[in-house]
């Protein structure tokens, strides 16, 4: 058969509609469901023999044991003040002079919230607590890594009377002298561990519960970017250390990749989180929203937050950029402070779903809103080729050299 | 009851219990305790039950072993001789790097087997099992014995050096190599001391013995922070760290940072644990150390090293010479060792100046329009 024009044709367009097809049209990825809590652990600590598989589960259990314990004794403390409806607990065990400042910090943001109290909202304690506790009921406990200071946040339930309890846990109470004890106060007292510290309670007392979809959004994303209560004043944005690339910009030869603006802002910011700063429309919505609901330890996760403050072990691990950035945490208290406590009260306890109930209450799309977000706290960003200055200069300059060379060169040729 | 049997029932009732435990919505402190009850008579009963699980054991060596030296080898009979030809080849290297202590070895056993599929001509699989009996350092090779031994080499080294003791590789930061030390070794010393970005290696490098034995590790310091780096180093150290101290406080990071507070940044690199601080030298730097400590002690010194408790008593022990007398000798030889220069010379440079020439009036002397 000849390979005439009109075959050669017919050929070309079915070989680009199967280079189409093969390129664009995928199945849809078949739902992976997640492990349950046995799966999990089984890939930590079901590596060993049966008896070690029984003392992970047990020491779990051991330390959230002592967690409730640590709850319930708290409350009590909570229930018995007279401001019921927000104190401060803090251990005996710290120093006199760590307690006030504590004490006086908490209470300080926390009035600069500006919660009104009322009945209808869940009341407070925060506490500060040393459980120096290895084995308690002489059995073994394995603490949470909670990559920080760690906090419990028990939210109100039937268990706590309805209160919300927070509590950070130090393993010892800082002594003078001692290895870290300047580092350990000075993490403790930072202003991320008391914005940590008074999430989510301040939320709820502030705003109530939220709604369904609103609730179901905080839960799924561990309350990561609600983990910040700071509403009172505008977070500091990172533009300037983002731009500078962190330390590895100062380490690199001022022609290098990590040198380069548009490939710093990688060492803070995930891919995803470049797109929408570049302006990618969906983008700023979809990483906002996209968190997984997950089963793993769901009956814990319902009614116990985990999250964390300043802490050594961060200084050990190495930094990896993600969607948000540094600022994550800011997310939601930044729609507070943008919105207004009336507007964000109303998406806040919306029945609708999150980005319907965000337009309704803000009056411009959460993309939108969350792409701003995202400018003021790190800058505006590129992607695609860019020309840098550096380059456009050298590249004029040896353009210019080399036309000056041809101008001097043609001026001596003579034609015979 | 059979040893099997009796595994799977202490797992079936280990996973039931979890399973249980799992769906439970307790979260009250009587319904934990209750858990916690249920879950310390499982692991009491699991405790009391300790099985050791061929199954959980990746290979099982198989039934031909063979030991040459400190060597012991388990393998299948198609690998009897090169296990042979490589553990012969290995000995010799392991008695003279670590004397004595290389009988250590013998509470590992190497195995090699068939690697399967379609490189199951060429290449073996091949680890080292400890105590328990346990496989690790699992690893593919090329089925010929200077590769073979050139593998079990490096787990040899592994393995001693973790013996030697638990903080030798976290001081060192590495292993300690079992090859005898060369020119190339001090000189890469060398070039690793003067290239460190720290104030203390450069004091080091300018014959400063006292910082050499600070930044070596020798000695102890309080704040390593402010004796090893100097101002603009910290600054780095603490921009690198940005991302939890600005997260931490951001008015006072901007404070060092953007408003250049000098007392701030101060605070700020005290925010910083000691033991994160980055380290005055590269590891290779005290490798190098102690493989010249090694290489001066002569026979048994590595016994004497592993013998010993702290680094500098190590180093002592080992070299037999006081640590100021030994970081001064290494000091003298690893800098005396130069490889030559790596700057261009002049035969390139003119030879390059010439190519260059050549290319330009090629260009510039070019027919003219037709």
């Amino acid at each position: 058969m000849a390979l005439t024009f009109p075959r050669w044709l017919a050929v070309a367009i079915v070989a680009c509609g199967m280079i189409w097809f093969a390129l664009f049209q995928h199945p849809p990825e078949p739902d992976r469901p997640e492990p349950n809590d046995d799966a999990l652990l089984a890939r930590s600590s079901n590596r060993g023999s049966p008896a070690l598989v029984a003392e992970g589960r047990l020491a779990q259990a051991n330390d959230r044991l002592r967690l409730l314990e640590l709850r319930d004794s708290v409350g009590r403390v909570g229930d018995s003040r007279q401001d019921a409806r927000f104190n401060v607990v803090i251990d005996a065990a710290l120093s006199n002079g760590l307690r006030e400042v504590l004490e006086r910090s908490i209470t300080r943001q926390w009035v600069a919230l500006k919660i009104q109290a009322s009945q209808n909202r869940p009341p407070a304690t925060i506490a500060v607590i040393v459980d120096t506790s290895r084995a308690p009921h002489g059995l073994p406990r394995i603490r949470r890594y909670a990559a920080g200071t760690p906090i419990e946040i028990f939210l109100p339930s039937e268990a706590t009377r309805g209160r919300c309890i927070a509590i950070a846990h130090l393993t010892s109470a800082p002594q003078a002298g001692a290895p870290y004890s300047e580092i350990i106060v000075r993490n403790i007292t930072s202003p991320e561990t008391i914005n940590a510290l008074l999430s989510p309670c301040a939320f709820l007392a502030a705003f109530g519960e939220p709604g369904p979809a609103i609730a179901q959004w905080v839960h799924d994303d561990r309350w990561s970017r609600a983990r910040l209560a700071g509403w009172d004043k505008p977070p500091t944005p990172w533009k300037a250390i983002v731009g500078s690339g962190g330390g590895n910009a100062r380490r690199a030869a001022w022609f290098s990749l990590s040198n380069d603006p548009s490939w710093q802002i990688r060492s803070f910011i995930a891919p995803e989180g470049i797109a929408c700063l570049a302006g990618e429309t969906g983008v700023c919505q979809h990483i906002l929203l996209d968190v997984r609901s997950s089963a793993i330890d769901s009956a814990w996760r319902r009614s116990v937050v985990a999250s964390a403050g300043t802490g050594i072990s961060l200084f050990y691990l190495a930094n990896r950029p993600t969607p948000l950035g540094p600022a994550n945490g800011w997310v939601v208290s930044e729609m507070v402070r943008t919105l207004g406590p009336q507007r964000f009260q109303q998406f806040w306890q919306s029945t609708l779903p999150v980005p319907y109930a965000f337009k309704s209450a803000a009056g411009e799309d959460l993309d939108t809103w969350a792409r701003d977000w995202d400018r003021r706290m790190y800058g505006a960003a590129s992607v695609g080729p860019v020309l840098s200055a550096v380059g456009l200069g050298t590249g004029s300059f040896v353009l210019a050299i080399g036309v000056l060379i041809a101008i001097a060169v043609e001026r001596r040729r003579r034609v015979a | 009851m059979s040893r099997l049997v009796r595994v799977v029932v202490v797992v079936s009732v280990v996973a039931m219990s979890f399973g249980n435990a799992t769906s439970a919505a307790a979260q009250s402190a009587a319904e934990y305790t209750h858990r916690v009850d249920s879950l310390a008579r499982l692991w009491r009963a699991a405790t009391a039950t300790v099985v050791k699980t061929d199954a959980s054991r990746p290979n099982a060596p198989s039934a031909d072993s063979l030991r040459i030296g400190m060597i012991i080898v388990r393998t299948d009979s198609e690998h009897v001789d090169l296990a042979r030809a490589a553990a012969a080849r290995l000995s010799p290297r392991i008695e003279r790097a670590y004397g004595h202590f290389a009988e250590r070895l013998t509470r590992h056993q190497f195995v090699l087997r068939a690697k399967g599929g379609t490189h199951a001509a060429t290449e073996v699989q091949t680890g080292l099992t400890d105590s328990t009996g346990a496989m690790g350092q699992r690893s593919s090779d090329y089925a010929n014995e200077v590769s073979l031994a050139a593998t079990w080499q490096r787990m040899v080294e592994e393995v001693m050096t973790d013996a030697a003791g638990p903080d030798v590789r976290s001081w060192i930061g590495a292993i300690i190599p079992s090859d005898p030390p060369t020119k190339t070794t001090w000189s890469d010393a060398r070039i690793a001391l003067i290239l460190a970005a720290s104030a203390g290696a450069r004091d080091c490098v300018g014959g400063d013995i006292i910082r050499c034995e600070q930044v070596l590790g020798l000695v102890h310091v309080d704040d390593p922070a402010f004796t090893f780096f100097d101002a603009s180093q910290r600054f780095t150290m603490i921009v690198g760290f940005a991302h939890i101290l600005r997260r931490a406080d951001p008015a006072q990071f901007d404070r060092c940072t953007v408003a250049r507070n000098q007392a701030t940044c101060d605070s700020l690199a005290h925010a910083i644990p000691t033991d994160a601080v980055n380290a005055p030298i590269p590891p290779l730097v005290r490798q190098s150390l102690v493989r010249f400590a090694l290489a001066t002690g002569g026979d048994g010194a590595f016994d004497r090293y592993a013998a010993a408790t702290s680094p500098k008593a190590r180093l002592e022990a080992a070299s037999q010479l006081p640590a100021d007398s030994l970081v001064r000798r290494w000091r003298d030889t690893i800098m005396g060792a130069q490889k030559g220069s790596t700057a261009v010379d002049l035969e390139t440079a003119v030879s390059s100046l010439a190519w260059a020439a050549l290319c330009v009036a090629c260009a510039v002397r070019s027919s003219r329009w037709r």
